[in-house]
């Protein structure tokens, strides 16, 4: 075992059972935990608003929102829901139509939120039609998602976590590669 | 292989064909790991390495063995004799010393073609002593001394192969001993000197590592020119030496706006005096005051005439000159001295004006002070460009580190026929980036061999009597960020070659342009961007959306002079005279994949791409060509890269431009077109309309050819090319199925006896796919025997022939494959 704060094995069994104890609770004190704010953070999901229902995406996920661009650049070979390419910190991202991606039916372009989203080094642009609150999701109140609630398009349900007050919530981890592996594909397959 | 295990083709050949042959061999069969001298495990056997080499496969190790003995020896006694004279001239500009020179190159590079390390190293010693005789680094005396010493080991060497059959390394251990005695460090000369008569494998694909230290991907050390970054430092020192006057420039527009702004305060400052002066004016009439006798414009004027006015007393006036009213004129020429006879309009109007005349030079002076800050951020712009420039330079070498290599390579296969060719270099010293020369060696390097081998090796007999000699010629030149390297054959070049040459090129956002002449002579012009990192490009509009296209691909732009007049496309294009022989026309919207115009009658051509392709041209209909733009390019993410475009660049207003590779995209548009794939757009608008193409590509049928033997692909690639079809090659039979998949070929020419799955491991593979199924197979095989016949039938091929299959059956069975007359869809 290792040496704590000092201490080896052999110190720690010489102390009388108070005495470790009291070192124990100080031990455990300076262990960094997970701030209750940090543990809310990360259960934080955005609500987003799309034309059939809405949808929640951890915040954590999320880097910047930014208006609807105004502009962007077409990709040839591209899926129908990649709306283009836009610049991002000096970078091209693809921008994904996120209403065309899971429902299928596309929504104005020209207005809505951009929500920069990144996971593992994958940065890619949602386009959203708007944006509402900020929500703490009790992850143990995430059910599969059945029933009339389910508005996506069934071949997405591999993106969704499960359904949090009706509402999908996603699952970044899932989307994004899909989304990158599904535009790599296009470009073979068209 | 099959055909040269075969007597008969033995006995066709030549002496110096076979020699030829077994070099140009070696080199194919040659590998990284082949760099010689390494590869010679000390006392092996020249047999037992035969057994492992294919080359060995044209002649018996015995053959070889002697063929070169003999040809070894001869050279030896001639660089003797060589000696000899250099000994007795005891001068530099001796013949010996050149022949000796010729000699020695030769042994080296045919010694490292058979395997012989030892024999090869001490030729390049000698080679290595002769430069530093000619540099004078070496003294004559001393260096005769040092090739005695290498004539003897050399010597040795050979005895000890001709009688071991292995060599032995022990003459040239005693021979760098000896250097070392006389103090001559060969070693440390040969990596010096980046020289490609001192590379150690001309032909090997990481020769461009070893000789320029390319950067190992885990490794972050970068090999760099001294004399570039020299000057990169002077020209980063003179941008910050620009910090001076800049600073000087920015305290001079600070200091001008404020004496703006201060200029400006007093002109505000008199805006109320002016206003109350009108009032007062207005108030109390002139003629009172003057009839008062009181100064006409003082305070105490004023003040006097507010107490008569009180007290009813008109005071007595003083027996003093009264100052006289100041004429108009007068009034303009100041004077502090006579200030009581001036009014306080005139005051006023004074202040107003030295004012006005403030704020107009404070003005000039801020004007003056942007102008000089504007100069100087012009100077550090274009500073910045030089930085940028030589940083890039960093990484550049000169085009004859490049031709080197190629010229050594033609030597080393050439052999004994070295002599009938002719090199023609010009430009050496024009700098190219290393990427792009590494990127260009091979597929160079492949078509000069291909061209070597052509006209040594596969020309008629009756043709080499003639004693034709070949002339190649390098030429490179510069223009802006341009590079043009021109390489001119005075015969035909093989056309596979060319298209291996053209893909690299067009990946390096350049144009291949072929000139032939009527003499024969073969021009082939390579226009480059001098860096892979800024794109120098067409800004060009398709629809909505702004693209860039490479300068270097676009031969010239066409703009439509006669207008709309109502006459169709073809009717338009037919009298329009700039594209007559244009043969292909794309919308760029339609390679984009974006919404193709309505083709009506009112539409006709405007403005188009002609492009830097074959012969004759391809262009491209744009909606707008912008302006020229010189931007940084950035690679697009992997799974972002589509066909032709695999870079972007960022505008001033942060919009992502495409930077299309347009050759790359119009040869993956016919290859999907080729494969059936009609469709490969996707409409933005779900408007499903056909993409338009206003004239289809023709499209050749495919031809893959496996086969080991390059002669066989060659002579095969020269005859199918020749017939119109399109031609690609696999070495064994793994690379065949690798170029199935990747190329689609619609005819597969296999050969039985391969390296990596023979023959029938890939037809049974082919045929157990169904995406394969449509794919037409041809045994070409030496294999004879019946037995042979039925398998490759039961296992799925259309056809089988025998080796050696006279062309007209090829074709014959080819044709009727195809099911056409001609070959061609």
């Amino acid at each position: 075992m290792l040496p704590l704060h000092g201490l080896s094995t052999n110190d720690l069994e010489k102390m009388a059972d108070e005495e470790f104890w009291n070192y124990a609770r100080v031990y455990a004190d300076t262990v960094p935990r997970i701030s209750s704010q940090e543990r809310n953070y990360q259960d934080q999901h955005l609500q987003c608003e799309l034309s059939y229902g809405n949808c929640l995406i951890p915040l954590k996920a999320i880097v910047e929102v930014l208006p609807s661009p105004q502009q962007y650049t077409h990709l040839p070979l591209a899926p129908t829901w990649m709306c283009g390419l836009i610049t991002w910190r000096g970078e091209a991202r693809p921008l994904i139509d996120l209403d065309m991606y899971l429902c299928g039916i596309s929504s104005s372009r020209q207005s809505g939120m951009l929500l920069i989203a990144n996971h593992n080094d994958i940065t890619v642009g949602l386009l959203v039609p708007g944006i509402g609150l900020t929500t703490t999701v009790q992850f143990e109140q995430v059910h599969p998602s059945t029933g009339p609630t389910v508005f996506y398009t069934p071949i997405r349900a591999g993106v969704i976590k499960g359904v949090y007050a009706e509402e999908p919530v996603l699952d970044v981890s899932a989307l994004l590669p899909d989304v990158v592996q599904q535009i790599g594909m296009a470009a073979l397959y068209g | 292989m099959d055909d040269f295990d075969t007597q008969d083709h033995q006995e066709e050949l030549s002496k110096g064909d076979l020699e030829v042959l077994r070099a140009f061999h070696a080199l194919e069969f040659s590998t990284p790991d082949d760099s010689f001298p390494h590869q010679t495990t000390p006392g092996a056997s020249l047999i037992d390495q035969s057994n492992t080499d294919q080359s060995a496969a044209f002649l018996s190790e015995d053959d070889m063995l002697a063929l070169f003995a003999t040809e070894a020896d001869e050279e030896i006694a001639a660089m003797r004799l060589a000696v000899k004279q250099l000994e007795q001239d005891n001068r530099l500009d001796s013949r010996g010393l050149k022949a000796l020179k010729r000699g020695a190159h030769k042994v080296a590079g045919t010694a490292a073609a058979i395997g012989c390390a030892s024999m090869s190293t001490i030729a390049r010693h000698i080679e290595t002593i002769i430069k530093l005789m000619e540099d004078e680094s070496l003294a004559i005396q001393t260096g005769l001394i040092a090739l005695l010493n290498a004539m003897q080991a050399l010597e040795a060497t050979l005895h000890s192969l001709l009688s071991n059959g292995f060599e032995s390394k022990n003459p040239l251990l005693q021979l760098e001993e000896e250097y070392k005695r006389l103090n001559i460090d060969v070693h440390v000369v040969q990596n010096a000197q980046i020289s490609l008569s001192e590379a150690i494998d001309v032909t090997s694909t990481q020769w461009f590592t070893q000789q320029t230290g390319v950067r190992d991907p885990n490794s972050t050390s970068l090999r760099i020119d001294a004399h570039h970054f020299n000057k990169l430092l002077e020209s980063a020192e003179n941008f910050i030496e620009l910090d001076i006057p800049m600073e000087h420039a920015q305290k001079q527009v600070e200091i001008a706006l404020n004496d703006l702004q201060f200029a400006q305060s007093r002109l505000r400052r008199l805006e109320p005096l002016l206003s109350s002066l009108t009032l007062s004016v207005n108030a109390t009439p002139d003629t009172l005051v003057e009839d008062a006798g009181y100064p006409p414009s003082s305070l105490v004027a004023r003040i006097l005439q507010e107490a008569s006015i009180r007290t009813s007393h008109v005071p007595q006036q003083k027996n003093v000159a009264r100052p006289q009213p100041l004429l108009s004129y007068e009034a303009a020429l100041w004077d502090e001295m006579e200030i009581d006879r001036f009014s306080e309009t005139n005051v006023l109007t004074h202040s107003l004006t030295e004012a006005i005349t403030d704020v107009a030079l404070a003005t000039t002076h801020l004007r003056q002070a942007l102008t000089h800050l504007k100069s100087i951020v012009v100077q550090q712009v274009i500073q910045a460009s030089t930085v940028r420039n030589e940083v890039f330079l960093l990484r550049s070498l000169p085009f004859n580190f490049l031709v080197t290599r190629l010229r050594a390579a033609i030597e080393m296969i050439a052999g004994a026929h070295s002599e009938r060719i002719q090199f023609e270099i010009s430009g050496e010293s024009v700098e190219i980036n290393q990427d792009v020369l590494e990127k260009l060696a091979d597929p160079l390097l492949e078509l000069v061999q291909m061209q070597v081998a052509e006209v040594l090796f596969f020309t008629q007999r009756s043709e080499q009597d003639t004693d034709q000699s070949l002339h190649i010629g390098f030429n490179a030149h510069s223009t802006g960020n341009e590079i043009t390297i021109e390489i001119s054959f005075s015969q035909s070049v093989p056309s596979g070659a060319i298209a291996l040459l053209q893909d690299t090129v067009h990946q390096l956002y350049g144009s291949v342009t072929l000139q032939e002449k009527g003499t024969g002579k073969i021009t082939l012009q390579l226009r480059l961007p001098r860096s892979q990192r800024m794109i120098q490009g067409l800004l060009v509009r398709a629809g909505s959306q702004q693209v860039i296209v490479s300068v270097s691909q676009v031969k010239r732009i066409h703009f439509n002079k006669l207008g709309i007049n109502g006459q169709t496309v073809q009717a338009r294009n037919s009298q329009d005279t700039f594209l007559i022989g244009t043969d292909e026309i794309y919308e760029l919207n339609t390679l984009l994949g974006l919404k193709a115009h309505k083709h009506t009658v009112e539409k006709a051509l405007q403005t188009a791409l002609i492009l830097e392709l074959d012969n004759p041209s391809t262009a491209i209909e744009v909606d707008e060509v912008v302006k020229e733009v010189e931007l940084v390019m950035k690679p697009l993410s992997e799974y972002l890269c589509r066909p032709g475009i695999t870079n972007t660049a960022i505008d001033a207003n942060g919009n992502v431009l495409l930077v299309l590779n347009l050759p790359e995209m119009i040869r993956q548009k016919e290859m999907y077109q080729q494969v059936g794939k009609t469709s490969i757009e996707v409409d933005i608008e779900s408007d499903h309309e056909q993409p338009m193409l206003q004239s289809g590509p023709k499209v050749c049928h495919k031809i893959l050819i496996a086969d080991d033997s390059i002669y066989i692909r060659q002579s095969l690639n020269m005859n199918l090319s020749h017939e119109g079809y399109a031609v690609i090659e696999a070495v064994d039979g793994l690379q065949a199925l690798d170029q199935l998949s990747k190329e689609s070929p619609d005819l597969l020419l296999l050969d039985f006896e391969m390296p990596n799955l023979n023959g029938y491991d890939v037809l049974s593979i082919i045929r157990s796919h169904q995406e394969f199924s449509t794919l037409k197979i041809i045994m070409l095989t030496s294999r004879s025997s019946e037995k042979h016949k039925l398998r490759a039938s039961e296992l799925g091929a259309n056809a089988y022939l025998t080796k050696p299959c006279p062309q007209d059956e090829l074709l014959k069975t080819i044709k009727s494959l195809f099911g056409d007359k001609d070959g061609r869809t």
